[in-house]
């Protein structure tokens, strides 16, 4: 999923690109309103994260430019401007959401995920398609998964990666693989980088991290999820 | 402007005409006096002319004999007698007698006196002297007096008689054998003395009326024609007198008269008016002028009071782009510390902890500034939204997380609202950031931290419950008050006293209130919002 972010401050621009490939998207950085919009005709993203005050375009220019062509791409509009009639006009414009500065990653995260959970209900995804890895219901259009009665918040990668070891089950899929399928083949594959967000996940998904159920590792080859083992899979998609 | 300007000017011309009227009135009182005062003396003036007059008719009265021939030379060496007449007690004439040779003088006063012989006048006269007004003024000097003791039944007095046009008077006297003698004052002299006596010019006797220049006295005889006047002012035909009076005896059927101008009053009152308007005229000047000076005086307070919050405003502003790179690369760090999974990052990260949740503190503080200044400029708006309760409280939750469980505050939270309702969750947000701040700051000795949420059909509520002091009984009115603060203590809990006062203003924004809630320990606060009609459909 890409997402073109269109940011004047450089270190906000970067820290929240940072923050949006690490939960899976591929993102298009735009440092003021004109970039912005020759980036998105050049790259036609998923959705779109804008500041208001830039130069060169307004947030508020830019939006309207996009809603002319594409009606229905959600915009989240980034700014330190909290005052109701600035909201009021984001919204006139048809922004999705309003994300008031200062803010701190994880409201960013939740603010992202719903209007990607919005982007699959547009898409025609049925959020309650589901599929099942051991006790664990997984629901890829909603970015989460339940437990018993907990319900468990993933990121698209969280969903790229659990799908694809679910579609593979059984298989033993090596790194490259899960790299270029949840990271695209663009990205520097690191290894690292990988082992640590399967560990992330395993902490959020698994009854025991130490003694993981449904990742597990293959040593020396990759990360395998049995089929079975701890249930049958139902609603497959 | 209205109440500083407007208003006492209005009070100050009504009370000014009020007063001008008032003055008026007053002015034609003082004037009447004045004017009464100048005719009685006038009058006195006639009174001691025929005082002096009586006593020397008096004095004449007295050498008449009863012989024609002495009566004619008494007449000749009197000039202000025109003619002398004697009646008996009957009235019957002694003198002139028509029976006897009369000359032409006689003859003609007998054929005026007709009536007066017929009618007796002279003897009624003498009669009702005994109690009428017309008796003499008692004689004043010794002369006069033994005079008059020398006539132990004589009495004397003045009768006005009317022949032709003219008023005509005699002088009476009793004599002792009963008859009565009549002396008929010469008419031209007696009048020609009396104008002589009175004055030709009028006095200036008062300080604030003019009444020398602006004044004519009248004598009127019975007629209503005028016998003298005297004044500088020529008043136009058939004027109103402003004083009238009746002159004293003899002539108590004349009457003098004050005449002033028409407008003299007015003129005198304009005056008045004239000072009245220019007061105003002063007083309106300088009234615009303290107005004026009040209006740049408050325009400039809130001129400077509008730039305060302005630049605060600026500040506020500015500080959140700074501030949001700290907390989000604060944040990056932490996950990265995170990802060590040996353990050596475990202190860092709990460093990082302490420059999250401060920076946390630092946005929750200028997010409460920004929202107390469009509260303080009444520009506190909602955006409604599709939200669920659970899930900002759950966020909200998360985000003060690592504080309480720094301060070994469990959470326990009972929730039943999950369906999405209609409010601004911004707001809904801020008030329950508002409220847990305040046990992060108050309940900081550890407890449970209970928060609740109940959806009806027609409200949603949420109760924040902490284990801390509570909210002292005397202090729960004013708490929700801007500034207002359990403890003002420096070594206290810190905050800024603005929190519970925006959140009960979002709150009751939402239809709803913030309320403090019944509780055994701690405090206890419980929000309600109002959800909309579409929300219960």
């Amino acid at each position: 999923m890409k997402v073109l972010l269109a940011e004047d401050d450089e270190l906000t621009r970067h820290g929240l690109a940072e923050v949006l490939a690490s939960e899976g998207y591929q993102v298009v950085q735009a440092s003021d309103g004109a970039a912005a919009l020759e980036h998105f005709a050049a790259e036609v993203p998923d959705f779109v994260c804008l500041d208001i005050m830039m130069p060169e375009r307004s947030g508020y220019d830019v939006c309207r430019s996009i809603r002319s062509t594409h009606p229905d791409i959600p915009i989240i509009f980034i700014s330190a401007k909290s005052e109701e009639i600035d909201k009021v006009v984001g919204f006139e414009l048809g922004a999705d959401d309003f994300i008031v500065k200062p803010f701190g990653v994880r409201e960013v995260v939740a603010r992202i995920r719903a209007v990607t959970r919005r982007c699959h209900v547009a898409r025609g995804d049925n959020p309650a398609a589901s599929f099942t890895m051991g006790d664990l219901e997984i629901f890829p259009a909603e970015l989460r998964a339940t437990r018993e009665k907990q319900t468990i918040e993933l990121s698209l990668r969280d969903v790229q990666i659990l799908e694809l070891l679910h579609r593979n089950a059984g298989r033993v899929l090596d790194r490259n693989t899960i790299f270029n399928h949840s990271w695209g083949e663009d990205y520097f594959p690191n290894s690292r980088t990988l082992d640590q967000h399967i560990s992330q996940l395993r902490k959020r998904i698994e009854v025991d991290p130490k003694s993981p159920r449904i990742i597990r590792t293959v040593h020396g080859a990759g990360y395998r999820f049995e089929h079975g083992a701890d249930g049958e899979s139902k609603n497959e998609q | 402007m209205i109440l500083i300007v407007v208003l006492p000017l209005a009070g100050l011309t009504w009370l000014g005409m009020r007063v001008a009227r008032d003055d008026e009135a007053s002015l034609q009182r003082k004037f009447e006096d004045v004017f009464a005062i100048q005719i009685r003396d006038i009058d006195r003036i006639i009174s001691r002319h025929f005082e002096t007059l009586s006593s020397e008719l008096s004095a004449t009265a007295r050498k008449v004999e009863d012989h024609p021939d002495d009566i004619r030379a008494l007449l000749r060496e009197s000039p202000q007698v025109r003619q002398i007449i004697i009646v008996d007690t009957t009235g019957a004439v002694l003198h002139p007698d028509p029976a006897t040779e009369l000359n032409l003088s006689e003859r003609e006063f007998l054929h005026e006196a007709q009536e007066l012989i017929r009618d007796r006048d002279l003897i009624h006269a003498w009669r009702a002297d005994s109690d009428h007004s017309q008796r003499l003024p008692a004689a004043k000097t010794d002369k006069e007096k033994s005079a008059a003791s020398n006539l132990p039944s004589a009495s004397e007095g003045w009768h006005v008689w009317y022949w032709g046009r003219g008023v005509h008077l005699i002088f009476w006297q009793r004599r002792a054998d009963g008859n009565v003698v009549g002396l008929l004052v010469e008419r031209g002299r007696w009048m020609a003395d009396l104008i002589a006596a009175l004055p030709e010019t009028v006095d200036q006797q008062h300080e604030e009326i003019p009444v020398g220049s602006t004044s004519r006295f009248r004598l009127v005889d019975s007629m209503g024609d005028s016998v003298y006047e005297w004044g500088e002012y020529e008043p136009p035909e058939e004027s109103a007198p402003l004083v009238e009076s009746a002159v004293s005896a003899p002539l108590a059927s004349w009457r003098l008269q004050a005449v002033v101008p028409e407008n003299l009053i007015a003129v005198q009152s304009s005056g008045i008016l004239f000072q009245l308007v220019t007061g105003i005229v002063a007083a309106t000047v300088a009234l615009s002028v303290l107005a004026t000076f009040f209006w740049r005086e408050y325009s400039r307070e809130v001129r400077q009071a509008s730039q305060r919050v302005s630049f605060v405003n600026q500040v506020s502003h500015e500080l959140k782009t700074p501030l949001t790179n700290i907390r989000m690369y604060a944040d990056l760090l932490a996950d990265d510390l995170d990802n060590l999974d040996d353990g050596s990052g475990d202190k860092a990260s709990d460093r990082l902890r302490v420059i999250v949740s401060e920076s946390q503190r630092l946005s929750r503080l200028i997010s409460n500034v920004l929202t107390f200044g469009r509260q303080q400029r009444e520009a506190l708006v909602l955006r409604y939204r599709q939200a669920s309760v659970d899930e900002l409280v759950r966020r909200v939750v998360e985000q003060f997380s690592p504080t309480l469980e720094r301060l070994g505050i469990t959470t326990e939270l009972t929730l039943n609202a999950a369906q999405p309702v209609s409010l601004d969750d911004d707001a809904i947000e801020q008030i329950l950031v508002n409220l847990i701040s305040n046990v992060e700051k108050y309940a900081a000795d550890g407890g449970v931290l209970k928060i609740s949420s109940s959806l009806t059909t027609t409200s949603v509520t949420i109760n924040v419950a902490d284990d801390g002091p509570g909210i002292p009984i005397a202090m729960q009115h004013a708490i929700f008050e801007p500034f207002v603060r359990v403890s003002s203590r420096l070594e206290d809990a810190a905050g800024t006293g603005i929190g519970l006062s925006i959140a009960r203003d979002l709150a009751r924004l939402h239809g709803g209130d913030l309320r403090i809630a019944d509780s055994a320990t701690g405090a206890s606060f419980s929000v309600e919002l109002r959800t909309s009609e579409e929300d219960r459909k």
